[in-house]
């Protein structure tokens, strides 16, 4: 599985990091900087965690899906 | 053909004064949602200029999808006419705010927050202190304003000497309603007061430095060369965001809590169910109607919105939004999605959101383990407000002592 985030439009409310912790990390600002993360099978309930859970929608699973 | 005027969803809503919204606000807003996705509030404002009341997350968000070209922050009360901007940082519009709330940002980040939690649990757990040895307390004087001033004031840099003074102020500058305030001069005079106040620490902190949010903030100014106006307004902001918005969630979530037992062991049961509830109190018990002005003729939601009218995004409704939660009136610590928006989207989320969530967090888990078992003590002197920041301004809890 592949995230993809339109980091453009993060407006740092910190709901991935909070839920995904293991997949997210926030800047100083307290923003995401990443635009694609490619994620261990382990993680994926914590990545769908993060797709549900951004206010801003800006969080998705990315097209090359295996 | 032109639109037909009766074709237009309108409303009775006055949310500084309706009683029957101050009673019950989000069985209020349930009947105006099912009908209304938005909706036309009558009255309008007193200049005559229409209200428009958006009910549904997806009205909300499609105001934000056409952004500051159509609705602009410089207004922040929908009965009140624009004038000179008095509060920097929320009545900016982008770019201007961009600059500034970037420079802001790392202030008040996840990490910057997380750092402060033993200090917010030593606040939380002293101020409960102050009174649990009485068996009773008002718990919106004497726990939330006063835990959240210890907190936040503490971090900002100003004293706390006149506590009660500052209170009366915060809630003056942003609560009063046309009965309490007809001529605004009331209001004006709170916020005379806060500025004043948050200026003159200001000076001081430039001849003699410290570790906290004013300091950081004249490194802010600096590096964005704001107005006077717009840094003492910016200054404004953080004293009256800190004090009074986390008071008023704190304030729901206990009126739930009290009512509901159960829920109190649930929340309490693991740091990840206290996270949780934290979310759930801040989506079921949402306190903003946030109000822009509309600068540009446009339409949402099939309604014809016109220069110069206001529109209120109701994220105190949204939170309970059908289409979104279905069972969104139901409590629950289980839910998969937390996704509300109660903190606001766009550039303008709640720049506090990672502090109010992180007191709101502490307060359950510190209040439960201090207090227990408690409950109102009179429902029918429970008094709350209205208006663009809801909260409840009184609400008495009683407990065993020495049990």
């Amino acid at each position: 599985m592949r995230l993809e985030i339109n980091v453009a439009a993060c407006q740092g409310h910190g709901r991935c990091a909070a839920v995904a912790p293991n997949l997210f990390h926030l800047n100083e600002d307290g923003y995401v900087e990443t635009e694609r993360i490619d994620v261990p099978e382990e993680y994926e309930p914590e990545a769908r965690a993060a797709i549900a859970n951004c206010p801003e929608l800006i969080i998705s699973a990315g097209a090359l899906q295996c | 053909m032109d639109q037909d005027i009766e074709s237009i969803p309108s409303a009775a809503l006055d949310v500084d004064l309706d009683p029957r919204f101050l009673a019950d606000p989000w069985g209020t807003w349930a009947e105006l949602r099912r009908d209304h996705a938005i909706f036309r509030a009558e009255p309008g404002t007193p200049n005559g200029e229409d209200i428009w009341v958006c009910t549904r997350e997806r009205t909300i968000r499609e105001v934000y999808r056409q952004g500051p070209e159509y609705f602009s922050n410089q207004i922040l009360f929908p009965y009140l006419p624009p004038g000179p901007r008095v509060l920097g940082l929320v009545q900016m519009d982008p770019p201007e705010h961009t600059a500034l709330r970037r420079a802001m940002a790392p202030l008040l980040a996840p990490d910057v927050i997380n750092a402060m939690r033993p200090r917010i649990r030593e606040e939380c757990r002293r101020t409960i202190g102050e009174f649990i040895e009485r068996g009773e307390c008002e718990f919106v004087s004497e726990f939330a304003k006063r835990y959240v001033a210890a907190v936040f004031m503490k971090f900002l840099g100003v004293p706390l000497e006149h506590l009660d003074e500052m209170l009366q102020w915060a809630y003056d500058a942003v609560h009063l309603t046309a009965v309490d305030d007809p001529d605004h001069s009331k209001r004006s005079a709170a916020m005379w007061n806060i500025r004043t106040m948050m200026s003159s620490i200001a000076d001081e902190r430039r001849i003699s430095p410290k570790d906290d949010l004013v300091t950081a903030m004249l490194r802010v100014d600096e590096a964005v060369g704001l107005s006077p106006e717009d840094f003492e307004g910016t200054l404004v902001v953080l004293f009256n965001g800190g004090l009074d918005t986390t008071a008023g969630s704190l304030s729901f979530a206990v009126r739930h809590f009290a009512e509901h037992p159960e829920d109190r062991i649930l929340a309490t049961a693991n740091p990840e169910a206290t996270k949780n509830a934290t979310e759930e109190m801040l989506r079921a018990f949402g306190i903003l109607n946030a109000t822009k002005l509309v600068v540009k003729d446009t339409v949402v939601g099939g309604c014809p919105i016109k220069a110069g009218d206001r529109i209120v995004l109701a994220t105190s409704s949204a939170g309970r939004d059908e289409e979104v939660f279905p069972d969104g009136d139901v409590v629950r610590f289980d839910r998969e999605s937390y996704r509300h928006v109660a903190f606001g989207l766009g550039p303008h989320r709640c720049i506090g959101s990672h502090i109010a969530r992180a007191e709101i967090e502490i307060f359950i888990e510190e209040w439960h383990a201090l207090i227990p078992d408690y409950w109102i003590t009179d429902a029918r002197a429970i008094a709350m407000h209205g208006g663009v920041v809801m909260g409840i301004d009184h609400l008495p809890l009683g407990w065993k002592v020495g049990a």
